[in-house]
């Protein structure tokens, strides 16, 4: 037994109990039905023609009875006068008990004659009421009274046959003895007992013998009185008018329709039943398949088809004058049928059936939206949709209140009120979501901030479900990229300084022996010249590979920043002069001349002293070592615009057949052969040192004129 | 008297062997060791009055050597390391070391730096030690009374000028003098591209009284402000 079985079991029940109570209900009015009345229940409702109902002949007998009295109206009778005489007894009813006989008979005379003629008003505006759709000619040839809408005489006064106008194809004529009757062309005997006008005031015209007394007494004789009614086969609506044939005609449609829709639910309602009697599974699996296609349908569908049955149910019922319980059972049919699909629906899509809607699909639409990138799409999608709405909100609103104005009804303007409201809730949400972005542009731009100033270990952070998560994401995943090439480099640097290190310590050692042995071997004293001339060169080298090693040891490290700068107020000309007294005797041995062009007073820089002394022992030497003999080195401080300049200018004594890039490179010299002393790392060590003291170096090669320029922020 | 007794201590028998000689050149009795270990043993069973010890030796480092050593001893004791640090010197002789230096080193001037450590060890508290009118710094003492300066308990020989420097320095320890300042404090005259000047006196002091002139301990160029003997 699987769950949903039982689940539906108190729903069977109650279409069990259904059904029985129609069956009793179909049975007893198909028993009551009776052959004339229209209000039936029958299957032959479907084929019968309103002309045939009761309802039709008792309206024709009527307006020929109507205008059976009209025409044989006593007109001639002065009814203003006698109005004139009675005076305003008339219309207070002044019944004296000391009345006579006459009085009495002429206040009746004229109380008759007043009621006729409010019968004839109404009567008259009854046909105008029918308008093309009911034709009628009376005629008393012998009063020479008549009464007619039509313009023509039909073909009546010439004795001929009728000549009714094109679409009315059922007429009653009364000729001035018989009835002539014809529906649809075909003749119909009014004459015969059961058809119908027995029943109805033809009756006492049928009868026709107006000679028998007692039969018609009340009865106006019409024998030679010529009397048509003629009606037309496509019924119209007459304007601001209430036709009674076309409104007959049209209840008998509506109620064939009903009669249709009861039989249809009747029947399968039966149906239904008898086969989930007989198949339990079948009837299972036939909900199953109903659900299916239920489940394809989206919600709005189902109300909306929900609320056209419930209008056409109304506009079936509406207007008949049926018992109130057959009405009551039409609805409660509709709704059993409504609950049971919806009953389907529910047990078969119960996970789609909130989802599987234009509304649900909509917000997804709009969530979808939402996520579109580019970035300025979303926001551009969102602030047209934003616009449009708002610009809905406010013509519904004004539409609202000029009807709550026109029509003075309070709940337009409650209505207005909302919109306004939940238009104003709209514009707040949109202004809160584009203030947010803009608190996460701020932050986002104080992250970059941040990372330009080389935090990259602080994580960015904007309001959750922002627009620009995938920012914050792209740039914490490049933060993290950066945080370990950072790790990465300085790890790499360091093992590179450790490398470096490491080598500089295995060099030293046996440098140390070499530097040792060859000094014990110059204090030999029994040495053959050449031999010592032998030590020298080997003293001199072991010298410079010292001194080649520690300048490689200082320049991986300056390079690598793993130097520490001890960054003090200085005076620069003081430590150019000072400088250059170092190397006072070096100057003079080169035999330069050396040109000083220093302020008098001092540059004050913030620098590392004892590093920019070696930048300036480097360039000296190097000017005193690579100057053409004879020539002179220029050395220049200037101040300019906060900066001082200082330029070291010499003449080289070779060809400078290098880039000026080049020439600061580790291990590059200038005359590329290496012949020369020194380890070649001067520039690149003096440019390195430079940079990392706070200042600028450069290298202009023109010509033979070798110019080496440093500046500094003075203070 | 007896000969001073040096020990040398390094896992690299060629220097050692080198060093040896020097010293033996210079008078001195040797004793070697080839670890820390070792140099602990000879230290506990002879007079040593002089140390000269690696940093990077199997079984006991010279670091944690010097520090066993200075629990008890007084001993001076020069390092001799390949680590050319700033911190690697500061760290040594906050260990007690008394000097340091670095290889590959100068053989005259480690005999000159290893005469300065055992004449200061030897003449400890003895010259110097009465007057309160004598300046001391490191291996310097300068005299404010006889205005006489020694290095290592031996008198300098210096000019009148070069006496006048060393007398401003020297009485203020550590302090920055630029050269105009010391020109006008000495010669008595207006300063006028005085830099010149006043550096050649100052390399011919330092000749007088460093070991090694080309890497000043004591008398300073303070580069692009002045010059100051350090305070030790």
């Amino acid at each position: 037994m699987d769950i949903g079985l039982k689940r539906s079991r108190p729903f069977r029940i109650w279409l069990y109990l259904f059904i029985g109570i129609y069956i009793v209900v179909f049975c007893l009015t198909m028993a009551s039905r009776g052959r004339y009345q229209v209000n039936y229940l029958g299957t032959d409702i479907i084929s019968l023609d309103y002309r045939d109902t009761q309802q039709f002949k008792d309206f024709l007998g009527e307006k020929f009875h109507f205008l059976a009295e009209y025409i044989t109206h006593d007109w001639d009778y002065d009814y203003e006068g006698d109005l004139a005489k009675v005076g305003d007894s008339y219309y207070t009813y002044d019944y004296d008990e000391n009345m006579d006989e006459n009085e009495r008979k002429a206040m009746e005379r004229i109380q008759a004659e007043r009621d006729f003629r409010d019968y004839v008003d109404w009567q008259l505006r009854s046909f105008r009421a029918e308008g093309q759709n009911l034709i009628y000619y009376a005629a008393n040839p012998k009063t020479d009274v008549s009464l007619t809408n039509s313009a023509t005489d039909l073909g009546i006064t010439n004795d001929q046959p009728l000549t009714l106008p094109k679409g009315y194809d059922f007429y009653i004529h009364y000729d001035g003895q018989r009835f002539l009757v014809q529906n649809a062309g075909k003749p119909l005997d009014i004459y015969e007992s059961n058809n119908g006008y027995w029943s109805t005031q033809f009756y006492n015209y049928i009868g026709g013998d107006w000679d028998v007394k007692g039969i018609h007494q009340d009865v106006p004789d019409i024998r030679g009185c010529q009397i048509l009614l003629a009606v037309k086969k496509d019924l119209v609506t007459v304007p601001y008018e209430y036709s009674i044939l076309y409104s007959m005609e049209k209840n008998l449609t509506k109620q064939k329709y009903l009669y249709l829709a009861l039989l249809l639910a009747f029947t399968a309602e039966l149906g239904l039943f008898i086969f989930s009697l007989l198949n339990r599974n079948l009837g299972r699996e036939l909900e199953r398949t109903i659900g299916g296609v239920l489940g394809k349908v989206l919600l709005e569908f189902k109300i909306l088809f929900i609320l056209v049955v419930w209008i056409i149910s109304m506009y079936l019922v509406e207007g008949h004058y049926w018992a109130g319980f057959l009405k009551l059972f039409y609805v409660a049919s509709v709704l059993l049928w409504l609950t049971y699909f919806a009953f389907i629906d529910i047990r078969a899509n119960r996970e789609y059936i909130l989802t599987k809607n234009m509304t649900w699909k909509l917000v997804k639409w709009y969530w979808h939206l939402e996520g579109v990138r580019p970035f300025h799409k979303a926001q551009l999608i969102r602030i047209r949709i934003m616009i449009i709405l708002e610009a809905l909100f406010i013509f519904f609103s004004i539409l609202l209140v000029l009807l709550a104005a026109a029509e003075s009804e309070i709940v337009f303007f409650v209505m207005a009120l909302i919109l306004v409201c939940v238009g104003i809730f709209l514009f707040y949400l949109y202004t809160r979501r584009f203030a947010n972005n803009l608190v996460d542009i701020d932050r986002i731009i104080e992250q970059t901030e941040r990372i330009r100033k080389g935090d990259i270990g602080t994580k960015l952070e904007i309001s959750p479900g922002s627009d620009l998560k995938v920012l914050e994401e792209n740039l914490n995943t490049i933060q993290e990229g950066m945080a370990t090439a950072v790790e990465n480099s300085i790890k790499s640097e360091r093992m590179k300084v450790e490398l470096i290190t490491n080598i500089s310590h295995d060099l030293k050692t046996p440098l140390t022996s070499i530097i040792s042995y060859v000094d014990l071997l110059s204090k030999e004293s029994d040495l053959p010249e050449h031999v010592r001339d032998y030590i020298g060169i080997l003293a001199q080298k072991s010298d410079r590979l010292k001194f080649l090693i520690q300048d490689l040891f200082d320049l991986s490290k300056v390079a690598s920043g793993q130097m520490e700068f001890d960054m003090k107020t200085l005076d620069l000309v003081k430590l150019i002069q000072q400088t250059l007294a170092d190397l006072e005797d070096r100057i003079q041995e080169s035999g330069l001349g050396l040109r000083l062009n220093l302020p008098d007073e001092p540059v004050f820089i913030t620098s590392d002293g004892n590093k920019l002394y070696r930048v300036f022992a480097n360039l000296f030497s190097n000017a005193l070592k690579y100057s053409l003999i004879g020539t002179r080195v220029y050395v220049d401080l200037t101040v300019e615009e906060g900066r001082a300049l200082v330029e070291i200018k010499n003449t080289a004594n070779y060809e400078m057949n290098f880039s000026e890039e080049e020439i600061t490179e580790r291990f590059f010299r200038g005359d590329k052969a290496r012949t020369s002393e020194g380890s070649g790392l001067g520039l690149a060590i003096a440019q390195n040192f430079t940079q990392s003291c706070g200042g600028d170096f450069e290298i202009k090669v023109d010509g033979d004129l070798f110019k080496a320029i440093l500046s500094f922020n003075t203070i | 008297m007896e000969k001073p007794c040096v020990l040398v201590v390094d896992d690299d028998r060629e220097i050692v062997r080198a060093i040896s000689i020097n010293l033996q050149n210079e008078g001195y009795r040797v004793i070697v060791a080839y670890d820390g270990l070792m140099a602990l043993d000879a230290i506990s069973s002879q007079d040593i009055h002089l140390i000269l010890l690696d940093i990077m030796m199997p079984r006991l480092d010279g670091l944690s050597a010097t520090m066993k050593i200075r629990q008890d001893k007084n001993i001076p004791i020069i390092i001799l390391s390949a680590k050319s640090e700033d911190s690697d010197k500061i760290l040594g002789l906050s260990m007690g070391a008394d000097d340091y230096v670095t290889k590959p080193f100068n053989p005259m001037e480690l005999m000159a730096r290893v005469r300065s450590q055992i004449r200061r060890y030897m003449t400890l508290g003895d010259v110097n030690s009465n007057g309160s009118n004598i300046i001391r710094t490191g291996r310097l003492a300068f005299d404010t009374d006889t205005r006489c300066l020694t290095a290592d308990g031996v008198p300098v020989r210096l000019t009148a000028t070069e006496t006048k420097i060393v007398e401003l320095l020297m009485k203020n320890l550590g302090r920055i003098f630029s050269a105009e300042e010391i020109y006008e404090r000495v010669w008595n005259e207006t300063p006028y591209s005085v830099e010149n000047t006043v550096m050649v006196h100052i390399r011919r002091i330092r000749e007088k009284i460093e070991i090694n002139p080309r890497e000043p301990e004591y008398l300073k160029v303070v580069w692009g402000i002045g010059y100051r003997i350090e305070k030790i």
